[in-house]
């Protein structure tokens, strides 16, 4: 079911000014009436800081988007809206009388399927005033949609690249990351990934990155915009032969001023989060902090952990070590250990979050369960909660 | 009808709205087998459904995670449908190189209905 089939630029554009017309007058006139998600674009003073390694949850000024977990009791997962002022938690539908069970539901968008427009239910963002999703269109291209904030409507916003969904059915999350008017992307079912970018909107993109032309395999993964930086983060692997012990991975950055890509610290290919110009990470020297500039290295805590995921707040370094067991691990910036959150809710896929919420999957009772914690909490009292429909 | 589904049960009311529209829907009977094989491991992940009456349209999805050794996570999804004389529809990836699953979800589904799934299954 595809609420808008015109891909043409102007009729889009005349009903986006249509319906945010519409939208507005709703808003002003019916008290009352289910409106989740607002419409207002953000502005400079609502700048949101939020640090997400998986961008599975969107920020926007006044609520978190995500995708329900897909189970056996919600097959086809609805887009989903918490609202930050209530803390209330709805299908991103404000269709009078819904029961939002139906396909007619605004919560429901296509899933992923042969020869028809299909969305991916994992990657969200929150780019100027829009939400955005990636999935595969009808004629076979890896696509970027465009979503309205209240779900009311969806196209395709940019095609990326052909897929190989129509002769495979397979399908895996890529990496993509929308900033400064362009769609940040990696291509994987290349086995000489590239990093790309393409105006959104746009119909042809360029090649930033690419591995020397007698490597094997290029991987490419982790993309990060910086907007202080006013850089592109990436790891890139490049295998020499088949063999993973003959490949260099390491941390690159992209120049959006210069247009050049430079390596910013090697074997680096675990998770990292940049800030002001230092890139954090754990390593089996502890949690580190390495200065991009002087290309020096501190060890801010020397507790011994691989691969943590990484977010960092306004006041603290958390680490989840979803690899051996999802214990959160909270630093200040000191490299003091401020928390540690355990319990039965673990995270087994963790996301990130912002200052005040982070968000993870955690298995608890043999299912997986879409989970938050709420930081707002003192810290002896942070713990993992399911996140569910009012 | 003690083979029936609940959620087959729960659909035969909708089932009859698209009779019409449809050359085929999916109609629980005592005589249709349903059988859905699922199975995930760190090298592999597999789905099978059997749907022993012909003429109709069978899906199998597998969803999955898999992790490298870096510590990324990677979601991902493959699908077989099948139609016409063709019962059997199935779904198998193996790891992507670095990879290993670490979780997976088997769907299968009959005439855009789903009839059966294995629940979330963890890999040790």
């Amino acid at each position: 079911m595809r609420r808008n089939n015109n891909y043409g630029h102007l009729g889009v554009k005349l009903f986006f000014v249509l319906a945010i017309g519409a939208f507005l007058l709703s808003a002003c006139g019916k008290a009352g009436e289910d409106n989740p998600a607002g419409a207002s674009a953000p502005t400079e003073s609502d700048a949101i800081e939020s640090d997400f390694e998986y961008p599975f949850v969107a920020e926007s000024e006044n609520g978190f988007y995500f995708w329900e977990h897909r189970s056996e009791e919600r097959y086809v997962p609805r887009l989903m809206f918490l609202d930050k002022e209530s803390g209330k938690v709805v299908p991103l539908c404000n269709k009078p009388d819904c029961m939002h069970e139906g396909k007619e539901c605004n919560a429901r968008f296509p899933d992923l399927d042969f020869g028809e427009d299909g969305i991916d239910k994992h990657y969200l963002q929150y780019y100027e005033g829009s939400l955005y999703a990636v999935g595969v269109s009808s004629d076979n291209y890896v696509s970027l949609f465009r979503i309205e904030p209240d779900g009311s409507e969806w196209e395709i916003s940019t095609k990326l690249y052909r897929a190989d969904y129509a002769a495979t059915g397979q399908w895996r999350t890529l990496d993509i990351w929308i900033n400064d008017g362009y769609v940040y992307f990696s291509d994987a079912k290349q086995k000489k990934a590239k990093l790309e970018r393409m105006p959104i909107g746009g119909r042809s993109g360029e090649v930033l990155f690419e591995g020397d032309s007698d490597a094997v395999e290029v991987q490419i993964f982790r993309i990060e915009c910086s907007q202080e930086e006013q850089c592109v983060f990436f790891q890139a692997r490049i295998f020499e032969d088949e063999s993973i012990e003959h490949s260099v991975g390491g941390l690159y950055q992209y120049d959006i001023f210069s247009g050049e890509c430079s390596l910013v610290k090697i074997d680096l290919s675990g998770p990292y989060t940049v800030r002001n110009g230092k890139v954090y990470y754990g390593s089996m020297e502890g949690l580190c902090r390495y200065s991009i500039q002087d290309r020096t290295v501190e060890v801010l805590s020397d507790q011994p952990i691989e691969v943590p995921n990484i977010t960092l707040t306004r006041d603290y370094i958390i680490l989840c070590d979803q690899m051996e067991g999802g214990d959160l691990i909270i630093y200040d910036y000191e490299g003091t250990q401020a928390a540690k959150v355990s319990g039965e809710l673990r995270p087994t896929w963790y996301f990130g979050g912002n200052s005040e919420m982070l968000f993870a999957e955690c298995v608890y009772d043999n299912k997986t369960r879409l989970c938050y914690l709420d930081l707002t909490r003192p810290l002896d009292e942070l713990q993992w909660e399911e996140l569910q429909a009012d | 009808m003690k083979r029936i589904k609940k959620m087959a049960l729960g659909m035969a009311l909708a089932i009859g709205l698209f009779a019409g529209s449809a050359g085929s829907c999916y109609v629980a009977a005592d005589s249709v087998k349903v059988e859905l094989t699922a199975d995930i491991t760190a090298v592999r992940a597999y789905g099978k459904l059997v749907y022993n009456e012909a003429g109709h349209q069978i899906k199998v999805t597998v969803f999955y995670q898999e992790q490298g050794s870096d510590g990324l996570v990677r979601g991902g999804s493959v699908s077989d449908v099948q139609f016409g004389n063709v019962t059997t529809a199935v779904a198998s990836r193996n790891n992507a190189a670095g990879y290993k699953f670490i979780w997976g979800n088997v769907f299968g589904e009959v005439d855009d209905y789903v009839v059966a799934t294995s629940g979330d299954i963890y890999v040790k």
